[in-house]
C-alpha cells in the first residue's frame, strides 16, 4: 500500500455529551462527504467506502495543484453555499463551490503516520499542506471542548469532533479515542403535508411515525425544486407520505422540531410515489452502494 | 492584436475605411498591487470624504475647479458614433519640418473593408514623394494634431500629436548665451569625439534590459506563485477564525461557564 491508494477512514463514536478533556483536540465535524485525499503515482479522492469521488465532482480535479506529492490525507469535502457548508446541495451536485477540509496526515515523507500519535500528525499536516484553492487547512483548539461545541451551536454548524493526541489513526474502525458531538440531529421523516406561503414557496409538514399513527413535529421549508403533485391543488395539500432527512437543532418539550432543515429528499418520487409500508431510511440515492457516504 | 476603434481618413474628396491598432507594445512587465494576506488584487473605491462612504459611479461627475474653490460640474461627454473617428488630412508637409517633440503615441493604420486601393495609393504616393499627411484626428472623443506616414512601402503609421501650444516655450532658452564663451579649440576636439562615435541607429543593439531582468526575476519566482484566495476559502478561514475567538471568548469569562 502506498500513497494514492485508498485507506479506508477511522470512524468516532457518539459522545454521551459534550465534555473538555486535557490531552484531547477538538475540531469543526464539516457538513459534508468523508474525503481520502491519496496523492501518489495517480491522484485520487476516495469516498468513505473507497468510491471515485473524482468522479463525482469533477471540479475536485483542480485539488491536485493544491497538495503536495506524496501524502494521503484525511478530508471531509463540503459544498459552499453563502458563507456555509450545505449539505443538501453537496448531494445534489448543484453547490458554486466545493471546499475539502483537511484535517489529518495519514502519509508523507515517504512513510506511513498511522502510528504516530495524532499530535504529531497535525504538526506535518500544518506542515506540508496549506490552506490554498479548494484545500483547507480544518482548524481547532486543545482541551476546550464544551466551549468549542457551544460556539459550533451558536454557527450552527454540525458538530465536534474529539480526538485523543496521543492517539494513533485505526482505518476503518470506529474507535472511542474518537469521539463526536452533534449540535444538530439528523433523522429521517415523513412528509405528509404541504402548505403554500404567501411568496408562493411551500414548506412540508414532517411527522413521526408510530404504527400507523403520524404525529406532527414541525414545518420545514420544501426544496425549490419540488412542486406538489398534480391534480387539484391548493395553498394546503395532504400529501401521500414520503421520507425526507431532516436536520435541527433540538426538540421542544412537545417533541417538535427547532430550526429544522431539510437534508435530502427522494427527488425523483417527489409527491408521495414512496408507500407508506416502506420504512423509513436513506432513500434509493444515497443509500446504493455506488454513492459517497456521509463522514463521521 | 486587437485594434482600437474603425475610422475612416478623409483625403480630399476619397475617405479611406482603416483600423486603429497601439504601435507599441508597454514596456512595462505587467504588475499589480495584491493583498498580502490572500493574495487578491487591490480594488480601487471612489471615495467621498464629506459623506464618508465610497460612491457609486451614478453619483460621480467631471466638475472643473474655479480659483475660488467653486466647481462647475461639466455635461457628461456625448457617446460618440464610429463614424467620428475620423482622420482627416490637412496638408503634407515634410517628416523632417516636424520636431519630434510633438509626438505622443504611435498606432499602426490598418486598410478596412473597400479601402485596399486607396490605402495603397496614399502610402505609395507619399513615399515616392517623402511627404507625410498632417491630420486632425479624434481617438476616444479627445481631437489631436497626427501625422499618418508611410512606415515602409505598403503599411501606414499615425502618429498622435501634442497641439504645439502645449510644449513649454521657457525651455527653450535655457541654454541662451552660453554660445559666445566657447573656444575654437574645444570645438574641434567635440567635433572629433562626435565623429569618432557616429553610427547608424541600429534598433536591434538596443534591449530593455531592465525589462528582461524583471521577466527574468518573475520566471525564477515562478515556484512560489499563489492563486489568490477565492471568496468561499476567505469565508471558511473566517468561519473557523470566529469558532476560535468564541471559545477564547469563553474561556476568558471563566472555563466551563455561558
Amino acid at each position: 500500500m502506498g500513497p494514492g491508494d485508498f485507506v479506508p477512514p477511522m470512524l468516532a463514536v457518539t459522545a454521551p455529551a459534550p465534555f473538555s478533556r486535557p490531552g484531547w483536540w477538538f475540531e469543526t465535524k464539516w457538513d459534508g462527504y468523508r474525503a481520502i485525499i491519496s496523492a501518489g503515482p495517480q491522484f485520487r479522492i476516495y469516498s468513505r467506502r473507497g468510491h471515485d469521488l473524482l468522479r463525482w465532482y469533477p471540479a475536485l480535479a483542480e485539488a491536485r495543484a493544491h497538495v503536495p506529492e506524496d501524502v494521503v490525507l484525511d478530508a471531509e469535502l463540503v459544498a459552499w453555499v453563502d458563507g456555509r457548508p450545505d449539505f443538501a446541495a453537496l448531494q445534489q451536485r448543484r453547490a458554486p463551490h466545493y471546499l475539502l477540509m483537511v484535517f489529518d496526515c495519514l502519509y508523507a515523507g515517504g512513510r506511513w503516520l498511522m502510528h504516530e500519535p495524532l499530535e504529531h500528525r497535525l504538526r506535518v499536516l500544518h506542515d506540508r499542506v496549506k490552506t490554498t484553492g479548494l484545500v483547507v487547512v480544518s482548524d481547532g483548539v486543545a482541551e476546550e471542548g464544551e466551549a468549542y461545541w457551544k460556539a459550533i451551536r451558536d454557527l450552527e454548524l454540525e458538530g465536534v469532533m474529539a480526538k485523543r493526541l496521543d492517539s494513533g489513526y485505526f482505518p476503518g474502525r470506529r474507535s472511542p479515542v474518537w469521539q463526536k458531538f452533534l449540535a444538530l440531529r439528523i433523522e429521517w421523516l415523513w412528509v405528509v403535508a404541504a402548505q403554500q406561503a404567501q411568496d408562493g414557496t411551500w414548506y412540508w409538514h414532517v411527522a413521526d411515525r408510530t404504527g400507523t399513527r403520524f404525529n406532527g413535529v414541525g414545518k420545514v421549508h420544501a426544496p425549490a425544486a419540488w412542486y406538489p403533485p398534480s391534480g387539484p391543488g391548493g395553498p394546503e395539500q395532504m400529501l401521500k407520505p414520503f421520507t425526507v432527512e431532516v436536520e435541527y437543532r433540538e426538540r421542544t418539550r412537545e417533541g417538535h422540531l427547532r430550526h429544522a432543515r431539510v437534508r435530502q429528499w427522494p427527488q425523483e418520487r417527489a409527491g408521495g410515489i414512496l408507500t407508506e409500508d416502506s420504512t423509513p431510511g436513506p432513500h434509493p440515492v444515497s443509500g446504493c452502494g455506488d454513492h459517497p457516504h456521509r463522514g463521521g | 492584436m486587437r485594434s482600437l476603434y474603425k475610422g475612416i481618413i478623409g483625403f480630399g474628396l476619397v475617405s479611406i475605411p482603416i483600423q486603429v491598432f497601439k504601435a507599441m507594445e508597454s514596456e512595462r512587465v505587467a504588475t499589480h498591487w495584491i493583498h498580502e494576506p490572500c493574495h487578491t488584487r487591490i480594488q480601487y473605491q471612489k471615495f467621498c470624504p464629506t459623506c464618508e462612504r465610497a460612491v457609486p459611479s451614478e453619483e460621480v461627475v467631471t466638475g472643473a475647479p474655479l480659483p475660488d474653490g467653486r466647481f462647475v460640474v461639466l455635461p457628461p461627454p456625448e457617446k460618440e458614433a464610429a463614424t467620428d473617428h475620423t482622420i482627416t488630412i490637412l496638408n503634407f508637409p515634410e517628416l523632417r519640418e516636424i520636431d519630434p517633440v510633438f509626438y505622443e503615441t504611435s498606432y499602426w493604420l490598418k486598410p478596412g473593408p473597400g479601402g485596399q486601393k486607396a490605402y495603397a495609393l496614399l502610402t505609395q504616393v507619399m513615399r515616392e514623394m517623402g511627404r507625410v499627411a498632417l491630420a486632425e484626428m479624434k481617438l476616444r472623443s479627445r481631437p489631436s494634431l497626427a501625422v499618418v506616414r508611410a512606415y515602409n512601402d505598403s503599411t501606414l503609421m499615425l502618429h498622435r500629436m501634442y497641439y504645439p501650444e502645449s510644449l513649454r516655450q521657457e525651455g527653450a532658452s535655457f541654454g541662451a548665451d552660453l554660445a559666445q564663451e566657447l573656444a575654437e579649440k574645444e570645438m574641434v576636439m567635440a567635433r572629433t569625439l562626435v565623429e569618432h562615435m557616429a553610427e547608424p541607429f541600429v534598433p536591434e543593439n538596443y534591449p530593455n534590459e531592465h525589462r528582461l531582468e524583471r521577466l527574468r526575476q518573475i520566471e525564477a519566482l515562478m515556484p512560489t506563485a499563489e492563486m489568490p484566495q477565492a471568496a468561499p476559502q476567505r469565508e471558511v478561514l473566517d468561519l473557523m477564525e470566529k469558532l476560535k475567538a468564541s471559545v477564547q471568548a469563553r474561556a476568558q469569562h471563566g472555563a466551563g461557564a455561558g
